[in-house]
């Protein structure tokens, strides 16, 4: 049987009557309170003690670039890094279609990268610390993406007997928050104007406790990224879920993407199979390269035109810099063809120095990328 | 101050708009929020209604005023589902009495064309409802009003009330079989 409620909710918001509209003046008072204090922790301007019980000042900081690194810090940053840069990635190319929301999880074992230390461009190595609460405060230590998207390590700190407690739990679940807003704001203040999506996966390495936040939202630098974590709860494979630490955990910082993504116009005629198609873009980035082209229709050589364009139009080797060649790389899910214009990528297999790079072969022809 | 005008409000300067947009619609928003979590402690009320106007604030941006939804409604919506969100997080049902709320037939939403096609039957039967039916309708089942106080509000005994909402579902009901949408 079904219910008038379910039903109902089908309505749409033209459906409404009046209500009152003046409420309790003591309770308007209160919520107003309430309301103040929760975007002041949403803003990226100066926070202002006496309207926020939190002090997060000293949250602002500003991102350094990951070269500036202590090397041995980076050098296990690093494995996170390449694993985040390739969880970005696909995050943007599945656009959140995961129901289970594990991808970027199963994209790390995926990868394989456990002992790749590659340093991975475009990684930012920022310092951000929530407030201490119930002896537990989170780091977001270190982010990397695009202009679109970003991937964040946040590394939980408990300095009480839960932080052992973590070691014979983490085999047997996973941890998550009751509740996690994520705020996206513009300089100044107001929300981002881009429908966003995230994701919070937690996991537990060394005894310590992260979670891998993910953020996809156009044009997501230079926004104010806010984090309001509520309530860290364990949940067993069975759906068990227990309260683990109750608190209140805000980070704020403004997100800053390093450049990692280089582009080349070879403006090179490349024969595929059959078909010859003018290169006119390449984008390198540390886990993937795409190309774009123009198929000439008036080549000689094109008789069959029922040819199956994306199988033709692709990346068959990586030019590397030492002179040897590479093949590392799976066909990307992303690329599309028309009679015209055509694209593709392809995803390496481990993540490479954009330096490393020095050409491609599309079909049988070698394009060099200077 | 016409919907226009709060939302650049809250654009421009979030503590004066939210403050306005209180003012305008704090006492429905409460209202709505009391109805549903009517089992919860007054801290969740007040959060729920904080929660509402942040949102109205996030999502300022994307209500087009233009597009013949008016703010109000599109407020309570926001409060409507934030109760709800609370709810079902704390694995609560809707206070309601099952037996008020059940229908006798079997309706599958999940399935697109008859959810689609539930939408404009449910639209169709609340338009030909008169008033103060549909009010009471609406009140009772979008907004979970007590019935004692659509009684008092709407001037009706509680059992004429009563009386209104059960023809209301039948009328709803039938609606639905004729269309084949619901099955027994």
């Amino acid at each position: 049987m079904s219910d008038i409620l379910n039903l109902i909710t089908q309505i749409s918001d033209k459906e409404t009557v009046d209500f009152e509209n003046s409420m309790e003046p003591k309770r308007k008072e209160r919520v107003t309170s309430l309301i103040l204090t929760k975007i002041d922790t949403c803003t990226n301007s100066t926070a202002d003690a006496s309207i926020s019980d939190i002090s997060i000042d000293d949250n602002i900081v500003t991102n350094k670039f990951i070269q500036s690194q202590n090397p041995v810090r980076i050098l296990k940053k690093k494995k996170w890094l390449a694993g985040i840069l390739a969880a970005t990635f696909l995050f943007s190319m599945v656009a959140l279609a995961a129901n289970d929301g594990s991808w970027d999880i199963r994209l790390m074992e995926y990868w394989n990268l456990t002992d790749t230390t590659y340093l991975s461009d475009g990684a930012v190595l920022i310092d951000v610390k929530s407030n201490q609460d119930n002896h537990m405060s989170i780091t977001a230590y270190s982010s990397i993406g695009d202009k679109n998207n970003t991937a964040i390590i946040l590394e939980v700190d408990i300095t009480d007997e839960k932080s052992d407690e973590l070691l014979n739990l983490s085999e047997k679940g996973y941890f998550l928050f009751d509740s996690n807003d994520i705020n996206l704001q513009t300089k100044n203040g107001s929300p981002a104007n881009c429908g966003y999506g995230s994701c919070l996966e937690s996991f537990v390495e060394d005894g310590k406790l992260y979670f891998l936040l993910t953020i996809n939202c156009e044009n997501i630098n230079r926004l104010g990224i806010n984090l309001i974590l509520k309530d860290l709860y364990y949940e067993t494979e069975a759906g068990e879920r227990t309260l683990f630490k109750e608190g209140t955990w805000n980070l704020r910082w403004t997100y800053q993407y390093a450049e990692n993504v280089k582009t080349y116009y070879p403006f090179k005629t490349a024969n595929c199979i059959g078909i010859n198609v003018f290169i006119t873009k390449v984008e390198v980035s540390p886990i993937s390269i795409s190309i774009w082209g123009i198929r000439n229709p008036f080549s000689n050589n094109e008789k069959d035109q029922t040819f199956h364009m994306p199988d033709s139009f692709q990346i068959n080797k990586i030019l590397l810099k030492d002179g040897k060649e590479s093949t590392d790389f799976e066909p990307s899910v992303s690329g599309s063809s028309n009679n015209m214009f055509l694209d593709s990528s392809v995803i390496l297999s481990t993540p490479k120095e954009i330096g490393e790079i020095s050409g491609l072969q599309i079909g049988d022809t070698k394009i060099y990328l200077n | 101050m016409d919907d226009k005008t709060l939302l650049q409000l809250l654009q421009s300067d979030a503590e004066a708009g939210i403050k306005a947009a209180l003012d305008l619609y704090g006492g429905g928003v409460e209202t709505i929020c009391k109805n549903f979590l009517i089992n919860l402690p007054e801290q969740d009320l007040e959060e729920a209604i904080a929660d509402t106007f942040i949102k109205l604030w996030q999502n300022s941006h994307h209500f087009k005023p233009d597009k013949g939804h008016s703010l109000k409604s599109y407020i309570y919506s926001i409060a409507r589902n934030t109760c709800i969100d609370i709810l079902r997080k704390q694995g609560r049902s809707f206070p309601i009495p099952i037996e008020e709320i059940n229908l006798t037939s079997h309706i599958d939403i999940e399935n697109d064309f008859i959810k689609k096609s539930t939408e404009t039957i449910l639209h169709h039967t609340l338009e030909a409802m008169k008033e103060p039916d549909r009010t009471i309708f609406i009140l009772r089942y979008f907004y979970l009003e007590p019935i004692a106080k659509i009684a008092a509000r709407t001037g009706c005994t509680s059992g004429k009330v009563k009386n209104i909402l059960y023809r209301g579902k039948s009328k709803l009901e039938a609606a639905l079989k004729e269309r084949g949408i619901s099955n027994e």
